[in-house]
Order: C-alpha cells, then sequence, then structure tokens
C-alpha cells in the first residue's frame, strides 16, 4: 500500500469528526470545508466524500443546515454544529486522543524496523 | 462529461433512487456550487452520478428500527448445523441467528455451502444433525430461479401469493408494487420462457417477497441484474431492513459486504 493510500483510508475513518471539529469554529459550506481541510494538511476530499459524510451528520441531527442565495450562480447550503453536535464532538476528540497515544506508543516502543523481512 | 450533463444524470439516478424530491433538488444544487467554486471535474469529484448517488441515499436514508443487535428481537436461529453430501463436508457445527432489522451477507467461496445452509434455513432441506428454530414466516429466492417457463410473471405473482394464502388481488397488487421497486413492469412480460436471465431474477426476488415474510433469504440475487437494477435491488433490501426484516443475501462478490449489518463466512471444508 502506497503510503498516500494510508494516509487516505485515516482520512476516510476521520472525516466526520474532522468536520464536526470544523463547524465547532463556526459555519462554513460544502467547499469551504474541503478548502479548509486541505490548508490544515488533512487531505484533498472529493465532493464524493463530503456530502454524504455531511448527509449522515445531519441525518444524526449533529449538525444543522440552512440555505442561503448566491450572489452570482448557486445557492449555497451552510452547515453548523449543535448542541449534541458539540457533546459528539468532545466524545470523539476524547476516544481520538487515546487511540492516537495508543497507536503513538506502539509505535516508538517497536521502534526498530527490520529490513530482513 | 460536461458539468450541466453531469447534474442532469444526478437528477435522475436520485430519482431512480427514491430520494425524495426535495433532497434530490438539494444534492443537486449543491453539486452545482461546489463545482463551479473548485471549478472541478465532475467525474474526479464525485465520480459517477450513479455511484454518487448511491452513497448519497444510503446516507439519507433514515435509520428507522429496529436496529439489529443483542437488543433486536431474533428471528431464527439456526444451532450446530452439519451436513454433507457423501464424503463432502459442507456444514460443520455451524450456528447462525438472525435478528430482526438486519441485513446479512454471506459470503464463501463457490461450493462452500452458501446455498445448502439458505435452503435448510428455508426448510427445503434437512440437515443431518443440528436444528432450526424459526419464529416467523420465510421467503427465499434460490440462486436458480424455479419458474414455470410457461406462465407469465403475473400468473406466477397469483400462483404463489395464493400458495401463501393471499388473494389473487392483493398478490397482484403486492407483487406490481415489489417490481416497481426494481424498475420493472411485471404486467407486461409475456410467458417466463423468454425472460432475460435478469428478469427472472427480478420475479425470483418479486416471489421472495410477496407475502411480506419476516425473513428473506436470497441466493446470488444480483446475478444477472445490470447495474441500475442492482443498486434498486440494495435499495429495496435497505428498505426492508427498515421495516424490521432480516435480510440474507448470498453472494460470491465481496464488494456485497458493504451493505451488511453483519458478514457470515461460509467457510470451506475438505474431503475427510
Amino acid at each position: 500500500m502506497q503510503s498516500t493510500d494510508i494516509a487516505t483510508s485515516w482520512v476516510r475513518g476521520t472525516l466526520e469528526t474532522c468536520l464536526l471539529a470544523l463547524l465547532a469554529r463556526g459555519e462554513a459550506y460544502g467547499y469551504q470545508l474541503t478548502q479548509e481541510l486541505a490548508q490544515r494538511g488533512i487531505g484533498q476530499i472529493p465532493g464524493g466524500s463530503l456530502y454524504p459524510a455531511l448527509a449522515r451528520l445531519e441525518k444524526a441531527e449533529l449538525i444543522t443546515s440552512q440555505w442561503r442565495p448566491g450572489v452570482s450562480g448557486p445557492g449555497r447550503k451552510y452547515y453548523r454544529l449543535t448542541g449534541q453536535g458539540r457533546q459528539a464532538l468532545a466524545a470523539h476528540s476524547q476516544s481520538w486522543r487515546e487511540f492516537a497515544a495508543n497507536v503513538q506508543e506502539l509505535l516508538s516502543s517497536g521502534a526498530e524496523v527490520s529490513d530482513d523481512a | 462529461m460536461t458539468p450541466e450533463t453531469w447534474l442532469d444524470e444526478l437528477a435522475h439516478e436520485l430519482t431512480v433512487r427514491h430520494v425524495g424530491a426535495d433532497d434530490a433538488m438539494q444534492a443537486v444544487v449543491e453539486a452545482q456550487a461546489f463545482l463551479a467554486d473548485s471549478d472541478g471535474d465532475p467525474l474526479v469529484e464525485f465520480g459517477s452520478p450513479g455511484d454518487y448517488a448511491l452513497r448519497l441515499a444510503t446516507s439519507l436514508r433514515p435509520s428507522a428500527p429496529p436496529r439489529s443487535g443483542r437488543g433486536a428481537k431474533t428471528l431464527v436461529m439456526a444451532d450446530s448445523l452439519w451436513k454433507s453430501f457423501g464424503k463432502h463436508h459442507v456444514l460443520r457445527d455451524f450456528s447462525v441467528v438472525l435478528r430482526a432489522g438486519s441485513v446479512s451477507v454471506l459470503i464463501g467461496a463457490n461450493g462452500a455451502g452458501k446455498s445448502t445452509l439458505m435452503r435448510i434455513l428455508a426448510g427445503l432441506l434437512a440437515p443431518d444433525s443440528g436444528t432450526v428454530w424459526a419464529e416467523c414466516s420465510v421467503g427465499y429466492s434460490p440462486q436458480a430461479p424455479s419458474l414455470n417457463d410457461y406462465l407469465t410473471p403475473v400468473e406466477h405473482v397469483r400462483l404463489f401469493g395464493t400458495a401463501a394464502g393471499m388473494s389473487q388481488e392483493v398478490a397482484s397488487r403486492a407483487g406490481a408494487r415489489l417490481a416497481e421497486c426494481l424498475g420493472w413492469d411485471l404486467a407486461k412480460e409475456s410467458v417466463c420462457g423468454s425472460l432475460s436471465g435478469g428478469t427472472r431474477q427480478k420475479l425470483n426476488v418479486v416471489l421472495a417477497g410477496l407475502h411480506t415474510p419476516e425473513v428473506i433469504l436470497l441466493d446470488e440475487p444480483h446475478q444477472g441484474l445490470d447495474y441500475e437494477s442492482s443498486a434498486m435491488l440494495w435499495d429495496l433490501i435497505a428498505a426492508w431492513r427498515d421495516q424490521g426484516k432480516h435480510v440474507l443475501v448470498a453472494s460470491h462478490i465481496r464488494e456485497a459486504i458493504v451493505h451488511a449489518d453483519t458478514v457470515i463466512e461460509v467457510p470451506r471444508l475438505s474431503k475427510e
């Protein structure tokens, strides 16, 4: 597996948590969210992955959305975190910290990687 | 493909997958805004319209209780099943529980015993030992449709419906509704001998679900179906799950597991 493939699978696993974290900073529309994720080095998220993830979060009532007309061109749907979303984000953050610490510990404890294989 | 063509096809694909008009319109406008902002190629950003519509439909679908899990009602319980054909051991101490509101995908190599297990669960084949407990009605769609070449799909629906205790009118209406979910008008067809493999398969699925059983066993139901029909069948399976049924789908295609709440593997046993 290429390293980019691995990074892609990490993003896939954490996308919804990342979206909650971004929306905790303020409302945003889809394309803005992908730009923000790219700028933060998390990855280029295609629209085809983004909107189904947003739909799942909205269905779970962790985020809510509102349409605003576009100045020119199509209108935009702005997403924002709900109270429930804020609680979910806190829970996600906690379990992410534990998970990341465990992975980090594993990686540093078995640091010597053998070339023999 | 131009963004306009792609968006038109997306709108069509969302409708085909029973996404509500409002959700579909919002999804199209949102994709349009995204493409305008990113100046990206729709096929790169979203994939094919059909593929994206399927993913969106899955995300938008309400997750209705009861969901599978320890709390959900047990519909079928098979305990310690053994089955051999001559020296060939097919099932050895195999147990499985099917609960309400769940989709299970049965995987295993060709010849591993998926169809044998299906037939035992359907009550059509006796295990050598072990028990099957089922406190519900079961619908079964065999791998090779057992249809009469000289009867039409409508006649099949009436025949199977009557056998299940339904009136012909009720059976006809239920059959037409299920066929419609698969994008098929069964009333238009002539005798089954003239149907394509995919259409026979659709009839097979319709007959399995006709009497609204609580457990539906589908043995390789996607065989012979084109891409669109196959997606519609997964949607129908998910709708059955949301109605509280258990749908067990045997498939040799590993991608089927993305639709599963539970994956059940039938191990291939060696001859002794």
